[in-house]
Order: structure tokens, then sequence, then C-alpha cells
């Protein structure tokens, strides 16, 4: 015990409070009032004031609570929690032992042939204890399968998968396990849905790896677990955020690997925009580690803790404090820009230059020699490695050709991984969002995150605005504009419409089309 | 505090085509009960002391039930924008009086929603309206009102409360909706909260009033009552902190366990906004405890530096203490029996062993 004495008599005396969490765990500590005292990732150490606290643990989406008097220093331990993933983990939810089996004993097999160098194993299954569905269960694996960028068929899972059955005999919750060899490449998984749509995303096959598909489908349970969501008893439910995981191993599936679960752990983070990269793990990326999603999540998480700390940092800059608005503990971070260096250069060492989702997270690299230069010719797993070309795109449009766009450019969301509907026959969303805007808004436009911080760090009084336009249904109405701004649009002449390039890259980043495309659409 | 506040509530609750065909519903049971508690403490002069006029309330509860036909579903997306439409119809009757306020509508808008809903990302949410089915999701861009009228700058200070699903639909593609924006030349207070961090999903339950109602909508309602700061008000930071640590103690067991369900809620803008100066309401905290401390010196320790809330000799192997708000730590030295505590708006139990 080691108070320190203040010099103020009302200030209490303060103690170490260490939280000693899990790899990647989310750790915080609030005070009596609920507010947020710290945060940190892992391994949390603070200087408090005597009191009552609380300590809060998150790994992936479950959490721990533990309420501690600090009155001396001391260390805290949060349970180690489990928590629910696609890949039937030893340690996750959602896992039947049969599951776990299946998926170690065929992720070593080979059941189709379509290539050499690489392979991808896919596992769909069902779990619905403890509440088995009353509903006969379809074949967990109908209407998926795995394509050629062509659109031509490799495996129909359906037909190629062996199915694991519960050993009770109910036939409950099977699982369809499919291991194919593969030239190294990108491939399209296709889910087929309901009403003639289907749904696609990438998976990428590395040379000498085994790139891994668990989709979970877990019935809904609305019966009994009111929910305020949309119906989800689709079958595109297997393709939705929470329902699939992506691995990447050297030889099978091995449920019982720390790091395997770690990528997991990073996945979900991902998802939910948490941001949880911390020194520990960024020494495990800065070694020799051997597990590529993970480094790949991990990036993503990287980018994601440094742009935060930069919008955060802005902010505090700019905004004037108001009242009963308190500062928030800032998530510290001591990585850098050059940390992503590292991890790219890792990456690269461990699937080759060809992975897009490696190659998007070039384009960041602070070393200038790292970043890739040829236009992306295969979508990429992750949409935030979309988002990266696209950024990148403003800069050198031939980096994001407009016959990508052209495949995945009907973007469903389903984070982190890019999702897109295909044989969609909607019109160009880039088109739309042109056509959508007048001159007017056009010229006016900026995103919400700038338009923000622009006003505050401007301030000034409101200027009076003259009616906006009919109101519509789904949205809002159409926009007033100050008079003289509005005169001046109405001299513009007609036909093509000049842009502001700043305008035009906020638009290109806010709605992920490529800078070539948009060029393209203000042209037509 | 209140007179010049405004407030654009919705509850959407039936859904008679939204189920696995378009004859199968998907009805919740919460949003109604959840609109009109909302409007109640809107209202309340010790809440949000709101004018009854000032309100639009858009809720399956005003509809026939069952609906006769297919053209009596509601809310439809046009009902909502009825109400949009109301605040915009007053923003220009304001504008066109030469002594009248310009644009100006009021001090605060509230926009509050419940139902069915999905986002494309983060902060945005979207509500399906009641004649929405699987082929054909209407739904009504929620966020994208709040934040255009916040661009509108029609008030001084804006409140946005969205309960209901954050996650994403496969089946509504994205796409950009049509509207110009308007340009704001400041930057008004805004507390936005949603029921979900993205994609998660939001819950209802049966609560203690014996009605179902969404977890976030009776989290907020009991913040709003009793998430008071240091000052005696509920501010934008109290109710976070409030919502934060308390929106799951309002969920099934079931819900907590269930990972698609978010068990905290998501914050936008948290600028400062007070909501309420209520007195300081304690809630029942039953203690158990072993025989053998019965006789002994209880102490219940709060806040930092820690003060005691309560101290006293143990009456009995079970005892009631009200206790506001706040964390906890129940100690009986002589028996060496220590426990922490959450109070957070509702009766607790606690048994130290």
């Amino acid at each position: 015990m080691s108070p320190v004495k203040s010099a103020s008599p009302e200030r209490p005396p303060s103690y170490t409070l260490r939280v000693e969490g899990q790899p990647a765990d989310e750790l915080f500590v609030i005070d009596s009032s609920f507010g947020l005292v710290t945060r940190g990732v892992e391994r949390l150490e603070a200087r408090l004031p005597a009191g009552v606290y609380k300590v809060k643990s998150r790994r992936a989406r479950q959490e721990t609570e533990q309420i501690v008097l600090v009155d001396r220093d001391q260390t805290v331990r949060p349970e180690p929690t489990s928590f629910a993933s696609p890949a039937p983990f030893g340690r996750t939810t959602l896992t039947h032992e049969y599951h776990r089996d299946a998926a170690a004993l065929e992720s070593q097999n080979v059941h189709v042939v379509a290539g050499i160098g690489a392979r991808i194993f896919v596992q769909s299954r069902y779990w619905t204890a403890p509440m088995p569905t009353t509903e006969p269960q379809e074949h967990p694996a109908r209407g998926l399968s795995l394509r050629r960028l062509t659109g031509q068929t490799i495996v129909d899972y359906e037909q190629a998968s062996v199915v694991a059955l519960n050993p009770q005999g109910d036939g409950r919750d099977p699982a369809a396990s499919c291991t194919v060899a593969v030239d190294p490449g990108t491939y399209l998984l296709r889910q087929e849905v309901a009403g003639g749509v289907t749904v696609e995303r990438s998976v990428v096959a590395s040379p000498d790896w085994q790139t891994q598909v668990f989709v979970l489908k877990n019935e809904p349970r609305t019966a009994t677990v009111p929910s305020a969501g949309a119906p989800t008893a689709d079958p595109a439910l297997a393709l939705l955020p929470d329902s699939v995981s992506v691995l990447m191993s050297r030889g099978g599936f091995e449920p019982w690997r720390d790091d395997m679960e770690l990528a997991e752990v990073a996945r979900i983070a991902l998802t939910d925009g948490r941001r949880i990269m911390s020194d520990q793990l960024m020494q495990m990326l800065d070694g020799k580690f051997d597990n590529p999603m993970l480094g790949i999540f991990g990036a993503h998480i990287l980018l994601l803790s440094l742009d935060r700390a930069a919008e955060e940092a802005q902010a505090d800059s700019a905004k004037a404090p108001t009242a009963g608005a308190a500062d928030r503990p800032r998530l510290e971070l001591t990585l850098e820009a050059h940390d992503l260096d590292v991890i790219v250069r890792n990456l690269r060492r461990l699937v080759g230059d060809g992975h897009p989702d490696v190659e998007a997270l070039s384009l960041r690299a602070s070393d200038p020699s790292l970043r890739h230069r040829k236009p992306l010719t295969e979508p990429p797993m992750l949409r935030r490695s979309w988002s990266l070309f696209v950024a990148a795109s403003n800069d050198k449009p031939s980096l994001c050709p407009p016959d990508l766009w052209a495949r995945i450019r009907h973007m469903t969301p389903s984070p982190p991984y890019l999702t897109w509907l295909s044989g969609s026959s909607g019109t160009d969303p880039a088109r739309d969002l042109v056509k959508s805007m007048s001159p007017v808004a056009v010229a006016t436009t900026r995103s919400k995150r700038t338009r923000r911080v622009a006003a505050v760090a401007g301030g000034g009084r409101r200027r009076a605005v003259p009616a906006g336009g009919p109101l519509t249904a789904a949205g809002p109405p159409l926009a007033a504009l100050p008079p003289d701004r509005l005169a001046s649009v109405r001299k513009r002449p007609a036909g093509r419409r000049r842009v502001d390039p700043d305008v035009r890259k906020q638009m290109s980043l806010d709605n992920d089309i490529p800078r070539a495309v948009l060029d393209r659409a203000f042209r037509a | 505090m209140g007179a010049q506040d405004f407030a654009v509530v919705v509850g959407v609750e039936r859904y008679p085509s939204f189920g696995r065909t378009t004859t199968d519903p998907l009805d919740l049971q919460g949003p109604d009960n959840d609109a009109r508690a909302v409007a109640d403490w809107l209202t309340d002069p010790t809440g949000g002391a709101v004018p009854a006029e000032n309100i639009r309330c858009v809720t399956s509860a005003s509809y026939p039930d069952p609906f006769p036909n297919s053209a009596a579903v509601g809310p439809k997306p046009r009902d909502i924008a009825g109400a949009f439409r109301w605040l915009e119809g007053i923003a220009q009757r304001n504008n066109s009086r030469i002594d009248g306020p310009g644009l100006t509508v009021g001090n605060r808008l509230y926009v509050y929603m419940s139902g069915h809903g999905y986002a494309k990302r983060r902060q945005e949410a979207a509500v399906f309206t009641a004649n929405a089915t699987r082929s054909r999701p209407l739904h009504v861009e929620a966020s994208r009102w709040a934040e255009w009228f916040y661009q509108a700058e029609y008030f001084r200070e804006y409140v946005v409360w969205m309960d209901c699903c954050m996650n994403p639909d496969l089946r509504i593609r994205t796409e950009p909706v049509g509207y110009r924006e308007v340009v704001p030349s400041s930057s008004p207070p805004l507390f936005s909260a949603f029921a979900a961090r993205y994609p998660g999903q939001a819950v209802e339950a049966a609560q203690a009033d014996g009605e179902y109602h969404g977890a976030f909508t009776w989290a907020l309602l009991k913040g709003l009552r009793s998430a008071v700061d240091d000052n005696g008000a509920i501010t934008s930071h109290s109710l976070k902190g409030y919502l934060v640590n308390a929106m799951q103690t309002f969920m099934t067991d079931e819900q907590r366990r269930d990972e698609r369900v978010s068990k905290e809620p998501d914050f936008g803008s948290e600028d400062g906004i007070v909501f309420a100066r209520p007195p300081q309401a304690a809630f029942d905290v039953t203690v158990h405890v072993p025989a053998a401390a019965v006789g002994r010196r209880y102490r219940i320790m709060t806040g930092s530096p820690p003060r005691n809330a309560r101290s006293g000799i143990v009456p009995s192997q079970a005892f009631t203490i009200p206790l506001p708000n706040g964390l906890y730590v129940v100690t009986v030295p002589a028996a060496k029996l220590t426990e922490g505590i959450e109070v957070i708006g509702v009766a607790r139990e606690i048994s130290l062993t």
C-alpha cells in the first residue's frame, strides 16, 4: 500500500490500479457516477484517487464486471470469457463437438480438385441449441457455391460437402464441410437467395495456404427474444456479418490455436469498429507471426485506431467546451503509421504480393516503396480494403478500374466483409448518386464528419435560409440555400456539371465509389 | 424550461406483412408503450416540460387494430414525414412574419423513434414502417431526417433517440437518398443515442410496469428520472453514463447471452444538454448476510474519496436500504464480508457470503 499524500487536504490519496486481461481484451474503469475514468487494451495501469470503481472487461462481445474499492494498490484480473464464433473453436460458444471434429477432420482432406497450390475449406453449419428448432432444417450448404471470377461454378457445396450429423440421431444441427484444392487466386463464394437474388463475396486463396470460411446458420429466436430488427430467416442470413468467419492456416483447422481465436476476436472488433490494438498485439504482428488473417484484421484495426485518434485530436482542438459536456478519456496509443509498414512486409512474406487485402493495406504504408501501384483486378475480402483502394483512387484513378466496380457496385452492408448483390439489374449507384444531386447540392456537399467539425471551427451565427423543396417520404426535403447562392446557381449553364474536386473526393469516400467511376458519371 | 421545445415521437408496433410471407405479421410488443412513455416524460413538468401541442406522435396505436384492409395499414412513410412537414410548416410561417424569429421553430427538438429497423452504417438508423414487406422493405431514414433538421438549424438544441435494430439488411441496396443538403452555419448542441451499436440488434422485454418496452427506451426513461450528476442535473454526460451501464439490466438473461444483441447503446454527438433537474431518487437494496453477521456493524461506501453512504448495525439476515444510483461496496468488517453492487434505477438484492 502506498498512498500518495496530496498537497490539497480535500484530495484523497491515490493508488495504482492494474487490470490484466487476455490478449485484445478491452478494459474500462468507471466511477461511481458511471463516468468513464480510463480505458485500455489487454493491460491497464492507472493512478486513481481512492474510491469505488467498476472494472469492465470486454472480449469480442462478452463482458465481465467487477466493483472494487480502491483503497490500496491492487491488481484486478477479469475472469476469462467465452465468445460466440461461426468457427467451431474449442473455447467458443455456439459450437457442437461434432462440428469441431468435422472441421478439424475434413479440412485435412481434399474433396474436390480444381487446381493446385492452395486450398479453400468451407464449413456451413446450424446451431440451434439450447432451444432446438422444431422446423425442419434444410441442407446447411443449400444454395452455396464456389465460383471463378468468370462465374463458372467450381463447387456446389450442397452436392460436394460431407455432412456431419448430430450423434443423438435426430438430424438436428448438421454441419456440411468441404475442402477444394485450387490454384492461388481470388474466387467467389455465392449464396443463392430466394427470389433469384444472389449474394457474393470474394475468397482469396494464397499459395501454400488454406483459406477457411465458416458459415453459421443460427435460427432466429424471435418467439422468445423479441428483437427490434428485421426478420432474419432469409437464406441470406448465412452471409450476414455475424455468421461468417474467415481464417487462414498452413494445414487444416486447429480448434485450439490461440492465435486463430485471437484473429476471430480481431474480426469481431473490426466488425464493431472497436479499437483493440495494443502494444502487445502489435508486438505479435511485429514478430514472425504465422496468421495472415490476424495480420489483415490487425492492420485494419491499427488504421482505425490511428484515424480515430487523429479525428479525436482534431475535434478536441476545434470544439469549445459546452455546459454539461465532460472530457472523454481517450485511448492512449503508442502506435505509429510506421507499424503498418511492418505488418505489410510480414503479410507479403506470408502470402506474396497478390493478395488484394494486403495490397490495399500497402496503400497506407508510410514507406512509399511499399505501396501498391497496379490497378486492382480482383475484389478484396474486406470492405475496408475496398475503401482503401477507393481512397487511393482519388489521387490515382487507375487504381480502381470501372470494370471491377461493375462487378461489386451493388454492395450490401455485411461488415467487415465486402459483399454485393450479384446479377442485380439495378442501375449504377454512381450514376444514381450524381443524378440525385442537383447542381446546388453537388456544389455544397460536405461529409458529415468534416461538415460538423468545419461548422464548429467556423462558428458564426446562422443565416436565414429560404424554404426547402417538397418533402419526400423516405428522406428529408430538398435543400434550402441563401438567395445569393441560389441566384448564382441558376445562372450556371445547363449541361456538364462543374464540381469542385474536393467535393468529388468526399462523394467518392462517403459512398465507396472509385474516383474514375464517379468522374465518368459526372461526364455522362 | 421546455416551453419552446418540440418533439416528434414515432412508434411502429404492428407489421402485418413483414413475416415470411405477406400474410405473416412480424409485430413487436413495445413501441406503442415506448412512444406513450416517452411522450409522458416529455410533457411531464418535472421531465421535459414540453407543451402537449408541441408534440406529434405517430404510433400504431392511432390506427385500427386489426387493420381492416391494406390501405388502412399505418404508420406509412408519408405519415411520419407528415410530422416533419408540420415542423417545416411552422418554420415557414415564422419566416413569413416580418417581426418573426426567421426560420427558428423553437429551442429544442426531440426526435424519438421505435420499431423494427436497420442501419447502413454506424449511427445511421432507419425504421421500417407498418406497410413494409420482405420484398418491399419500406422505411424511413430516421437519422437522415434528424440530420436534415440539424443542418437546417430550426432549433437551438437537438436530441435524437432511436430504439431500433442497427444491423444491416442485405435486401436493401445502399442507394443515395435524393435530397439536397442544407449548408449549416453553426453547430448547435446535439445528443444522439441509438439502442444498438452497429451492426447489433436491439431488443424488447417485459419490464417492471408489466408491459413490454424496448430495453433502450426503458433504460432511457429510468435515466431521465434518476441519472442526476453531482449538480443535481440530468445531462448528456450523466445520461450516457447511465445508459451504457444500465441498458442490459433491462434485458432478459437470454438476451444478455445473445451476442447479436448490443448490450450497450451507441452515441453520436454528446454535446452538453441539460434534460431535467428532478429530485434525487433512491432504490431499495436488500442485503442478505449470514447469521453470523447479524448484530455486527455494516458500512456502505461510494464515490471518490469513498464516503459512507450508509452504516449501522445489521438488523437481520435480510435488510433493505434505499440508495441512489451509483456504485457501492458493502462491508461487514467483523464478519470479513465485502461485496460490490451497482444501483441503476431499480431495486436490487445482494448477498454477502
